[in-house]
């Protein structure tokens, strides 16, 4: 039950903030310039993840499936939390 | 007059904090995901001061109550083993009393049944040892308060008695656990432990 908690926790955390820069981003046009080069950001820093990932897995004491598993989440959040926030 | 100064035992302070950890952590996921996912909806115009502030107060207030889920269910995961052990011991205290229940309820009928008459046992130990089966198992000792010594063990036997009757007739496990064993819903897995302990011990015993 409390793991249930803590991930539920982290899913909305991870989805609140990305939502944050996706809306300011959004709603401020002198920002969104930012909010651009921020999600191009986040693609390199996926690329290079997905480039060196046994490295990357190894230095951060994950196997591969736990590290696969956590890229995965983070590429449903930054697409949930980002997008969403753009609905009219 | 109700009491002013309620004092709980430990053991129910750690049930009332980990309800109230469940409740909190429950409230806030679910408000969390409720504020994030409906302000996209219901406040769009990013022309309006007063949508735009309230908007950025629904996703801070979304990562506040992320950020309280993680905290309370990490707080639920340092309870919960304590609980269960808590539970444990008051389950094996319950068979305890019961067994111990059942000893003396049997002992109080063996002593109804003898006053009557105020028969003396039949020793076994006199009988023929070259005896036919037969007559030895006419010849049981009748219990008394002095040569009736029932063990601990006692109430587990009559209990798997009853278990492996059951199992004749062809009921079925999962009737037995929540019917005999009393343990139905989330205690079944339980139950279902407790039955296989029990029918491993007959075999072990052979009773």
């Amino acid at each position: 039950m409390g793991k249930f908690f803590v991930l539920t926790g982290c899913f909305l955390t991870g989805i609140s903030a990305v939502g944050l820069f996706s809306y300011t981003a959004y709603a401020f046009e002198s920002l969104r310039m930012y909010g651009f080069w921020l999600s191009v950001c986040a693609a390199l820093l996926l690329l290079a993840c997905a480039i060196a990932d046994d490295f990357i897995a190894e230095a951060l004491g994950l196997n591969y499936q736990q590290f696969i598993g956590w890229m995965v989440a983070t590429v449903a959040i930054l697409i949930l939390g980002g997008v969403t926030q753009w609905v009219r | 007059m109700g009491t002013l100064i309620g004092i709980s035992s430990p053991q129910v302070q750690l049930r009332q904090n980990r309800s109230m950890l469940l409740m909190i952590a429950t409230a806030s996921s679910i408000s969390g995901l409720l504020l994030w996912s409906a302000s996209p909806f219901a406040l769009n115009n990013p022309k309006d001061k007063v949508q735009v502030v309230l908007r950025y107060l629904s996703l801070f207030g979304s990562l506040g109550c992320g950020v309280t889920a993680i905290v309370c269910g990490n707080q639920l995961q340092k309870i919960n083993p304590l609980v269960k052990a808590i539970e444990t011991a008051e389950r094996n205290d319950f068979l305890e009393q019961l067994a111990v229940s059942q000893f003396q309820q049997q002992q109080q009928w063996y002593q109804m049944a003898l006053a009557p008459t105020q028969r003396q046992p039949i020793d076994v130990a006199v009988q023929p040892q070259d005896s036919p089966q037969g007559s030895t198992t006419s010849a049981d000792p009748l219990p008394t308060s002095q040569n009736a010594e029932v063990t601990g063990s006692e109430h587990f036997r009559s209990l798997w008695k009853s278990v492996s009757l059951l199992k004749e007739q062809g009921i079925s496990d999962t009737k037995i656990i929540e019917e005999v064993l009393g343990m139905s819903g989330r205690k079944f897995s339980e139950g279902k432990q407790m039955l296989d302990a029990l029918l491993q011990l007959g075999q072990s015993e052979e009773w």
